[in-house]
């Protein structure tokens, strides 16, 4: 679980990490194109925001998986042994649901709208920009399973060593 | 107000606010249906982009969480080429023309069914105006137009207009235009008189030349299902409505240009009468490159020319 | 009952146990949205409208300065450039009880204000300053609340984008005179502030203890210029029409970035691509919020929750003095549950009538709506720049509200006198005569 997890934390550092370099390069490029070829690019506006869309909702899943997101850990923080472990699967659970039906329902169903509608700056289907939707669902999801399941074994151990 | 009830809550979005004539169109609408079958249906309006904006709101509507969108039509161009015959440069006559075309059905009736194997049925159109060039210096000439930073929305046909006046095109959100004319990312905007007062343009560029380069419409688009779902009576009340909201809102529209074009003179803002000729002359390279470019717009655009004239 | 009061309640019930739970906050505000907005509109409908108001609340041209000025703000942290400005700031102002905190909010009425977004200011600044706070000795909590308190200054001192989305929905407010109007109220706010952090860096002993020499001040000043100059392009590049705000965000990252790699020769490849995913990771965090503050915004307005609440608190009293303090209730509780946007595009055609009625002018209510509202956007559980504080200092929420709360009350009381005194917001516009 451990690696699929570290190869999954890898490949989508990396897509973010190339992603927000090629952001800065295009909003540099849309400043240059403006001034020294006078002609400026439509569609980088567009590019620029589906692109941070994308970074966002990637690296949205990337932290799921790193349990980063703000939340309030007054209750957390206290809770030890079965409850704390009851509480961790449940916020798991809860996330995965909504990743399940936002993320991943709605987000098909988003795409299905956009597969009708050509963007008029990029002149594509909208569908490939929606799709960020659903594979941020399936990736969270994916998060969530590890996790459980390394919650699962953390709690199977410190229960053999005798610790609850 | 808000009860639950067994009556059929039908909800209708736009971007405009309250004063706005699409408002007061839409406002009718709701009256006239309520009054008519206000037992059965309630019309909730949302103003302001509350539920979204322009493309957003088609969006919801194709999902079924809006009934009806009041949407500017350049906006549907994603959805039906049919659109973008609006986009070209000195399409119509003048605005007189413009409503001519509108109001002759079977013109119309291309317009509202091109979208409706998407699930968007166009119901009603309402006047935009016309789009002028207003800028902090003087645009008599063509000439005047040279090397100007101008914003505009972004379509291909847009930019290929300010393209075509020697003028470099910038893609800009509306809400950003007042700043940036203010410090001078772009010279220049293109947009009808409402812009100087509601959007105070006309603190920022003095200077409003009626080049009448493009005449854009507003239309009302429906859910297909929700259409589908009324009875032939109920759609025939609705219809009447969504004609009722269309003369409501022309009729505002022509009261409302005329109190802004005064509003923006007390503003300082001076209008320039150009001789149009020179500038539609210029265009006309456009126009043409823009129907080879797209040949399914050639049969609408010879049908425009036979209605105006 | 009337859907929206059920919508209303569901959603402040459910967002409170889960938040109190240690659910993430967005999930949180999602979980919530849904929940209310099955009582209008059916699950098919509900769950793709959903889904799209995730992507559209992030699919905002202006908010990529976040992630930029992040990034530009971690590249100059790493790189060396942010240690050089504030020893300059140190240098000049050292001597004043906590006055890197002060710096902090001459930085955040600066920077909020040429870029235009507090979540920006807050993001940068907080990854600039907050290290070299806590290296002086500086309680990390405090130095994350001042950093917070202050980030949304910028939004009412010019340029602004909420002022513009205001004399929009207003019905055309002149844009010249809300600029000018906020630039009193923005500052006070700042001011209010740096008094209260005067008085607690006093009592903590956050003082500079050296007496620097005019020549360590110049060598200082030397090594700043690098440095400035990244300031002096990125402020007179926005301000003087070369780019918007969110290029320059971009131009920020560039410069900084060729500085510390070929000047200074701070920061290697590998030092970079870590900056650049934590950087993307800290955005996504800040924009998963905003997504999910978009879907609850939308539930709100289609379940008619505002009008409700307006409905509610307008009915009390005909004493303008009571109806204005029930209105900046209503807005400071809308603003903790809501962003500023949605909050302002919402509530301008609600209550500005009311307003007027009470002989306001449409100048001072947009002041104070906007001002009111600015609060929100530091206020749990919807609010965009406290959590990217938080975030971007790494201290917890519940740490960092105690010593935020007496910043609240300072900038409250500013309330109190931009509401009951349209002077505030007035003499800077009739000044230039504009109102
Ligand atoms: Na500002
Ligand atoms: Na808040």
């Amino acid at each position: 679980m451990g690696k699929v997890k570290r190869i999954m934390d890898k490949v989508l550092s990396a897509a973010c990490a190339a992603l927000l370099s090629f952001m800065t390069l295009l909003a540099t490029y849309q400043v240059i194109s403006r001034y020294v070829f006078s002609s400026p690019s439509t569609m980088s506006e567009d590019l620029l925001s589906y692109s941070f869309v994308w970074v966002s909702l990637l690296g949205t899943a990337l932290v799921f998986g790193q349990k980063d997101h703000m939340n309030l850990s007054i209750l957390s923080d206290r809770l030890v042994g079965v409850n704390k472990f009851v509480l961790s699967i449940f916020t798991e659970l809860l996330i995965m649901f909504i990743a399940i039906i936002v993320f991943l329902f709605g987000g098909t169903q988003v795409v299905g709208v956009g597969a009708i509608q050509i963007s008029p700056t990029l002149n594509i289907s909208m569908d490939w920009i929606y799709i960020v939707l659903p594979i941020s669902g399936v990736l969270i999801v994916i998060y969530n399973c590890i996790n459980i399941i390394q919650l699962i074994q953390q709690f199977n151990e410190s229960k053999k060593e005798g610790i609850l | 107000n808000g009860e639950i009830s067994s009556k059929r809550i039908i909800s209708v979005a736009t971007v405009q606010p309250e004063s706005h004539a699409i408002y007061l169109g839409l406002k009718a609408f709701k009256d006239y249906v309520e009054e008519e079958m206000g037992d059965k249906f309630e019309i909730r309006l949302f103003t302001n982009g509350v539920i979204g904006g322009n493309s957003e709101a088609l969006e919801l509507l194709q999902m079924g969480s809006l009934d009806l969108v009041a949407t500017s039509g350049s906006n549907l161009e994603a959805f039906a080429n049919e659109y973008k015959i609006f986009g070209l440069p000195y399409l119509f006559n003048d605005e007189a023309s413009f409503r001519k075309v509108m109001n002759d059905e079977e013109f119309t009736d291309v317009i509202y069914n091109s979208t409706a194997d998407k699930g968007i049925q166009g119901v009603a159109w309402f006047s935009n105006g016309v789009n002028n060039f207003y800028a902090s210096k003087k645009i008599e000439t063509p000439e005047d137009l040279k090397g100007l930073k101008i914003r505009v929305q972004s379509s291909e046909a847009n930019v290929k207009l300010v393209q075509g006046f020697d003028a470099a095109a910038v893609v800009m959100a509306y809400g950003e235009v007042y700043t940036a004319l203010q410090n001078g990312v772009i010279d220049a905007g293109t947009n009808p008189e409402m812009a100087l007062v509601d959007m105070k343009h006309g603190e920022v560029a003095k200077y409003y030349s009626r080049t009448e380069h493009q005449i854009f419409t507003d239309m009302l688009v429906a859910n297909t299902d929700f259409l589908d779902s009324l009875t032939v009576e109920e759609r025939q009340i609705f219809q009447e409505g969504f004609k009722l909201s269309s003369q409501v809102s022309n009729e505002a529209w022509d009261k409302r240009i005329s109190e802004v074009t005064k509003e923006a003179t007390e503003m300082g803002v001076e209008f320039i009468t150009v001789d149009k000729q020179l500038f539609e002359e210029m265009q006309k390279p456009v126009k043409e490159a823009l129907l080879v470019s797209n040949p399914e717009l050639q049969a609408l655009y010879e049908k425009i020319q036979q209605i105006q004239n | 009952m009337s859907v929206a009061v059920t919508a209303g309640l569901l959603i402040f019930f459910t967002i409170v146990i889960l938040l109190l739970l240690g659910i993430p906050i967005g999930i949180g505000l999602i979980v919530a949205s849904i929940l209310a907005i099955t009582q209008v509109l059916g699950f098919s409908a509900a769950v793709p409208s959903s889904a799209l108001k995730m992507f559209q609340g992030i699919n905002i041209f202006t908010l990529l300065a976040i992630p930029f000025f992040i990034l530009a703000g971690n590249i100059m942290n790493k790189g060396g450039i942010a240690v050089r400005l504030i020893n300059l700031a140190t240098a000049l102002t050292g001597r004043i009880p906590g006055s890197l905190a002060q710096t902090n909010v001459v930085a955040n009425m600066l920077f909020g204000s040429v870029s235009g977004s507090g979540t920006a200011a807050v993001s940068a600044m907080g990854s600039i300053m907050g290290p070299i706070q806590k290296k002086e000795g500086y309680d990390e909590n405090f130095t994350a609340a001042i950093n917070i308190a202050t980030a949304p200054t910028g939004l009412l001192i010019p340029p602004s984008t909420a002022l513009i989305t205001y004399a929009l929905v207003s019905g055309g407010t002149s844009v010249a005179a809300l600029f000018l109007g906020g630039i009193i109220p923005g500052i006070l706010w700042g001011i209010s502030c740096m008094v209260v952090a005067f008085f607690y860096a006093k009592k903590k002993g956050y003082v500079g203890k050296k007496q620097i020499t005019l020549n360590e001040f110049f060598k200082v000043a030397l090594d700043a210029i690098p440095s400035l100059l990244l300031i002096i392009i990125v402020v007179f590049g926005i301000v003087g029409g070369i780019f918007t705000a969110t290029e320059g965000s971009a131009i920020a990252v560039v410069y900084s970035l060729l500085l510390s790699t070929i000047f200074y020769k701070t920061i290697n490849l590998k030092e970079l691509y870590v900056i650049l995913i934590d950087s993307a990771k800290l955005s996504a965090i800040i924009m998963f919020l905003i997504g999910s503050s978009n879907i609850m915004a939308w539930v709100m307005s289609f379940t008619g929750i505002p009008d409700m609440m307006a409905n509610l608190i307008l009915g009390i009293s005909d004493n303008p003095i009571i109806i204005l303090l029930a209105i900046n209730i209503l807005l400071l509780f809308v603003g903790t549950f809501m962003d500023l946007t949605p909050a302002i595009l919402i509530f301008t055609p609600i209550l500005l009538p009311v307003c007027l009625a009470l002989g306001m002018t449409p100048l001072h209510f947009g002041i104070m709506l906007t001002f009111n509202l600015c609060i929100g956007t530091i206020t749990p559980p919807v609010g965009n720049i406290l959590f990217a504080g938080i975030k971007v200092s790494s201290v917890k929420l519940e740490k960092v509200m105690p010593q935020i709360l007496k910043f609240y009350v300072a900038i409250v009381v500013v309330l109190i006198l931009v509401t009951y005194f349209p002077w505030f917001s007035t003499f800077l516009p009739s000044l230039a005569g504009l109102s």
